[in-house]
């Protein structure tokens, strides 16, 4: 074994390491204000300098590789003089230029000059000169006067984002980072990832909202974020019971670089807004009252017996949106289907008829995002990425700059058509035809193997996903590493939600409604009997309640839009909306519960890889407010049904029985060992 | 429709096929083609936009790019620290004089060119060759190694091309020799320039020209062209003249490269060295002109006596180029260059201009030779001389020298880009040198990115631990 001494203790050589990994590795602290989660060191602070023997300078740990027998001094009193000196420089130049902080906002940089005993600069006569505080943006928030012009927000956003933000005005000492042409944020092509607050040092880079020091102590919980089928690995930071700070993980494997979008960045500030819902409550007259969660299920268990009684069961529907974990989702349907005994169950996985066939068709992909690493072609079938999926727009850019074809497919110009090889606005796929000059059939006839399509759910009948997959499967495309298909469903935990049965004509495991035997086999799991036919589809609900077919509806995380909430649901003699907030159908709910969001929550979701993940409960919800399975459970033994789940893991492990194919092998425990969750079908898990 | 795709795990997994990384769009040369001399200063957002969409690079990185080219942003605080090469021809100090005797004749240069070339391994041979000259090891260090070993570096770095790079110093005051040489033995420099192609397997070579000797560019371009009618160029070597988009960091390599790439053209970071990883990552020789042009010289004579041209630089009272040779000492140089007004008036002399050293009297004896020189704590970034005149204040001198770096500093990294104008503000607190004005420089050249930062602050250091605060030539 090779090593070198760090602080004359022996550390064992890695392959790519710098002295700077190396050094954290084995628990010494290196200041290192301007490292990016990007794959080149900035080297720009030069204060992670250390001292290498044989070496006339010292070097920065940051950008230097771990050699063997390299001994290195990190703490040297020289260095460390250095680094003192260095904080002094810059302090002291604010006197004498517009273009070193002169603020100082909190982040490490002040950690830094208080551990190096700096005094900051004090607040300058002409700090009015100084450029303003730039609060154009929705969602950030920029004070040149804090920058240090070290550039981790630019190299993050070109490397890690693919966006083109951030400009360096001027040479020299008049470098300065600002905003692409010096204009307001708002006004540049930022798409708020938020991915340049992370490495800003200053804190001249902070969240527009709830943004609190860094001093006070967190708690940082890993967990994936479930709003689109990503499936993003999050660190949650939380204080004092409310999410602080959201970042991404960098060695996720579906957001490398720890990447995030404007969604799973800021999602904790909706969730913690004003309206959000927090105590039960019942209708009284025009409004609302609060009351206790007993009160709030005696009065649904008594309308739905009511209701069941008067109009039988098929008068009861529910919905599951997408902020549903799969376990919630999957209590939800064996809820309509076995307590109730109504088939009128469907998710938002499902909202388009016309498209449903389509996803079907696609589910569940056999490609993964890694894939796109090393694929030599890219097709983008009818997904406007930067709109549904900008994580994996990044992640087609950064392919498409390591040298992959990219094609587009879309019947509008996308963002992404800018950087590719092709856009084709016409969805039906051209003739196979090896000698056109063609450059879309010149691309497909290069690339007949290594292309990996990403099927959104733009695209318009199952007539062109068909055509398109008979084209590339002609080609060669099969499950060779970097080739495959993945279809992109639109919400969040889509695959969870098609997985748990919480759709009209299937069953959990995705086996349809109108299998006997395997309806058979539920019900002998569960000890109830199913309803024999498919259920109304989503948009047949709300047409059913409209109509009166439906009397009762239960909205799990589902909203609908205003006229349409108006329309449908005003009829109702029971409508249950549980959800986040206050929006369009609780203007007509009998009943509001308040759900937990996904980060205050234990559960798991599946992204459009089939990657089964663990979310993780990083705050505990607010108030009163309770994850769906907990609610369903209760109201279940109210409603004469006692279930013995004490925790989703439990609900989990009974899905994976009835979906031996996919989940055989996947528990809530081997979920939480395993960091970066379990792609089905799951290695060991049907032996 | 059937769910009849293949799962992940069901089919074997053959080697993926390999991408190649897509090439990044030139910015500073597309910039220059599409302004035509012009400088950004009038464009409207709408202008830029529809700049960088022709140039098909992003809007911030053309701006970026842009703001730092004096070419582009049209700030003229760069280079305004250069004075001009006299017009006086070069004088000789070293006997047979060498380079500024010799015609530009590359006759037998080029034949010797040729016979190697039909040598059945003519790289071998020539590195062979090359390690063979008496000196050439002891003289043509850079970065602590000899001429030949690192040509034999990127001659073994396995890489699909490779380049040659001539530079002429640029952003080093007073380095006139290239710039004389380019006008003068270009033929010299462009024989050079296919040893090393030759050496290394380079099919590509740049000359690189301060963007104002126009004059000087168009005749690089036809001696090329002559060159090449007169098929005496090699065929697998293409030589273009590359005009500079303004003052690179002091001359450092890495910045040049960055430049020629069209890039911002900020330091790198070392290692990779550029043999290893130049231009484009690719394997790449960087020399100085005088380099190529001695080198035909070299192989015929088979030795290396240090021979230099080295600028004079003003105040002296006769500046200009002169050549000098290993064993002249820089005594003889000065009182070349102060004529009738003698050394008394000279309190040190200033080796290798802003980045040098100060020589002061006791060491004037040791003679331009790179070794002894190291050892008498003399390090010649170039080989000009300047003369700090008897009662220069500290100040003036000091203030000027933190000016120079200024404005030739990249600012990629923290203390080259602010550690001057924090000294400058010492300065003026004080007007001396206080501890912490030397701290202050201290950690600029121990902390710099690059060559230009970790050198700068070495002549007022010694400044300061030889006079203090006091005027040059004080006890």
């Amino acid at each position: 074994m090779k090593t070198a001494h760090i602080n004359s203790r022996p550390v064992e050589i890695r392959p790519g390491e710098t002295i700077l990994a190396a050094a954290q590795r084995i628990g010494i602290d290196l200041p290192a204000p301007c490292r990016t989660p990007g794959p080149e060191p900035l080297e720009s602070c030069r204060l992670c300098v250390v001292q290498v023997n044989g070496q006339p300078f010292p070097v920065a740990a940051c950008g230097t590789m771990l050699e063997a027998g390299m001994d290195v001094q990190t703490h040297h009193v020289a260095v460390e003089r250095w680094r003192t000196s260095l904080l002094r420089i810059v302090a002291e130049s604010a006197a004498r230029t517009d273009h070193a902080p002169s603020r100082v906002r909190d982040g490490v940089w002040s950690e830094l000059l208080s551990h190096y005993g700096v005094t900051p600069p004090a607040p300058q006569r002409n700090d009015l000169s100084k450029p303003e505080r730039d609060t154009s943006h929705s969602w950030l928030r920029f004070d040149p006067a804090a920058c240090i012009s070290c550039g981790a927000c630019l190299t993050t956003c070109e490397t890690v984002a693919h966006q083109h933000v951030w400009e360096i005005a001027g040479r020299g000492p008049r470098r300065r980072i600002q905003p692409v042409g010096g204009r307001p944020l708002a006004l540049t092509p930022c798409t708020a990832c938020g991915a340049c607050i992370d490495p800003c040092p200053t804190g001249a880079l902070v969240e527009r909202h709830g943004h609190h020091p860094a001093e006070e102590p967190r708690r940082s919980v890993e967990s994936v974020c479930g709003l689109c089928p990503v499936g993003c690995g999050l660190r949650i930071e939380s204080a004092d019971g409310e999410v602080r700070r959201v970042s991404g993980l960098v060695h996720s494997p579906t957001n490398p670089g720890g990447l995030l979008c404007k969604r799973g960045k800021f999602a904790h500030v909706a969730h913690q807004n004003w309206d959000r819902i927090t105590q039960p409550m019942l209708r009284r007259g025009a409004g609302f009252c609060k009351v206790s969660w007993d009160e709030a299920l005696d009065f649904i268990a008594k309308r739905l017996s009511a209701l069941v009684h008067a109009h039988g069961p098929a008068a009861f529907g529910a919905i599951a949106g997408a902020g549903l974990s799969t376990e919630s989702a999957y209590l939800l349907q064996k809820f309509t289907r076995s307590v109730i005994g109504s088939p009128h169950i469907d998710s938002v996985a499902h909202t388009d008829p016309a498209l449903d066939p389509v996803c079907r068709a696609a589910f569940p992909g056999t490609a993964s995002f890694a894939d796109l690493d090393r694929a030599t072609c890219i097709v983008v079938l009818g997904a406007d990425l930067d709109e549904s999926h900008p994580v994996l727009a990044a992640r087609v850019r950064q392919a498409v700059a390591d040298g992959a074809a990219l094609i587009v497919v879309h019947p509008r110009r996308i963002a992404l058509s800018k950087s590719a090889d092709c856009h084709h606005s016409d969805l039906t796929p051209p003739p196979p035809d090896d000698s056109s000059d063609d450059p879309l059939c010149r691309l497909l006839l290069t690339h007949r193997s290594g292309t990996v399509c990403l099927v959104g759910s733009d695209i318009a009948t199952p007539e062109h996903l068909s055509g398109w997959m008979s084209r590339l499967n002609g080609l060669g495309t099969s499950a060779l590493p970097g080739a495959g298909l993945i279809f992109l469903g639109g919400v969040g935990n889509h695959q969870g939600l098609l997985l748990s049965g919480a759709l009209a004509d299937s069953l959990p495991g995705h086996v349809p409604v109108s299998d006997s035997q395997a309806r058979a086999r539920i019900e002998d799991l569960w000890g109830r009997c199913l309803p024999v036919e498919s259920g109304l589809p989503l948009t047949g609900m709300l047409v059913g309640a409209r109509d009166g077919r439906l009397r009762g509806l239960w909205l799990a995380g589902y909203e609908p839009d205003r006229v349409t909430a108006d329309a449908t649901l005003a009829g109702l003699d029971l409508l249950v909306v549980h959800d986040l907030i206050y929006q369009n159908a609780s203007r007509h709910a009998h009943v509001l519960l308040p759900a937990a969001s996904l980060h205050e929550q234990t559960g798991t979701a599946i992204n459009a890889e089939r990657r089964v993940q663990l979310l993780r409960a990083a705050v505990p919800p607010p108030d009163e407010a309770r994850p769906d399975w907990a609610v369903l459970t209760v109201l279940a033994r109210r409603l004469g049904v006692e279930w013995p789940y004490l925790d989703p893991a439990e609900i989990f492990a009974e899905l994976a029985l009835l979906a031996p194919d996919r989940l055989a092998g996947i528990t809530h425990r081997r979920l939480d060992e395993q960091p970066e969750g379990i792609q089905w079908p799951c290695p060991g898990g049907n032996a | 429709m059937p769910n009849d795709f293949p799962t992940a795990s069901a089919v074997p997994c053959p080697a993926p096929a390999a991408r190649e990384p897509r090439p990044a769009p030139a910015i500073a040369h597309r910039l220059r083609q599409e302004l035509r001399g012009q400088t950004t200063a009038r464009l409207s957002d709408g202008d830029w936009a529809q700049l960088a969409a022709s140039i098909g690079a992003p809007e911030a990185q053309v701006r970026t790019v842009a703001a730092f080219f004096e070419e582009f942003s049209g700030t003229t605080a760069h280079g305004a620290h250069f004075p001009s090469r006299p017009d006086a021809p070069p004088r000789s100090l070293t006997t047979p004089p060498q380079l500024i005797a010799t015609a530009d004749d590359t006759t037998s240069a080029f034949s010797l060119l040729k016979t190697l070339a039909t040598t059945e391994n003519p790289a071998a041979t020539l590195a062979g060759r090359l390690s063979a000259i008496e000196g050439l090891a002891r003289h043509r260090i850079k970065a602590g190694r000899g001429l030949s070993s690192r040509w034999a570096e990127a001659a073994a770095t396995p890489a699909a091309e490779r380049f040659v790079i001539c530079h002429t110093d640029a952003g080093n005051p007073g380095s006139w020799s290239g710039e004389w040489l380019l006008e003068h033995r270009p033929g010299l420099v462009i024989a050079g320039m296919c040893f090393a192609a030759l050496a290394i397997g380079a099919g590509e070579g740049v000359i690189c020209v301060d963007r104002s000797h126009l004059s000087l560019i168009s005749r690089l371009r036809t001696a090329t062209e002559q060159a090449r009618a007169a098929g005496v160029l090699p065929d697998d070597f293409e030589i273009s003249v590359f005009p500079t988009f303004g003052s690179p960091v002091g001359g450092e390599e890495t910045a040049l490269l960055n430049a020629i790439e069209g890039r911002v053209g900020e330091a790198r970071s070392r290692p990779p060295e550029p043999e290893v990883a130049g231009i484009f990552g690719k394997p790449t020789v960087v020399e100085s002109a005088e380099i190529f042009a001695r080198l035909p010289g070299w192989l015929r004579s088979g030795r290396d006596d240090g021979q230099r041209l080295i600028g004079l630089l003003p105040p002296f009272a006769q500046p200009g180029l002169v050549e000098i040779d290993a064993t002249v000492t820089l005594r003889q140089v000065a009182s070349d260059a102060a004529g009738a007004d003698g050394l008394s008036s000279i309190a040190a002399l200033t080796v290798g201009g802003r980045f040098g050293s100060l020589a002061f009297p006791e060491k004037w004896d040791t003679p331009l030779d790179l070794e002894t020189l190291r050892k008498a704590r003399i390090e010649p970034a170039n080989f000009s001389l300047s003369p700090v005149p008897q009662g220069q204040p500290f100040s003036d001198w000091a203030r000027d020298q933190l000016n120079f770096a200024m404005s030739e500093t990249c600012g990629r990294c923290l203390p080259c880009r602010l550690g001057p104008l924090a000294a400058l503000g010492e300065l003026d607190a004080s007007g001396e040198p206080t501890h912490r004005l030397r701290e202050i420089l201290d950690t600029v050249a121990a902390t710099s990115l690059c060559g230009f930062g970790r050198d700068f602050p070495r002549p007022i250091l010694q400044w300061i631990e030889r006079w203090r605060h006091q005027p040059a030539g004080a006890s």
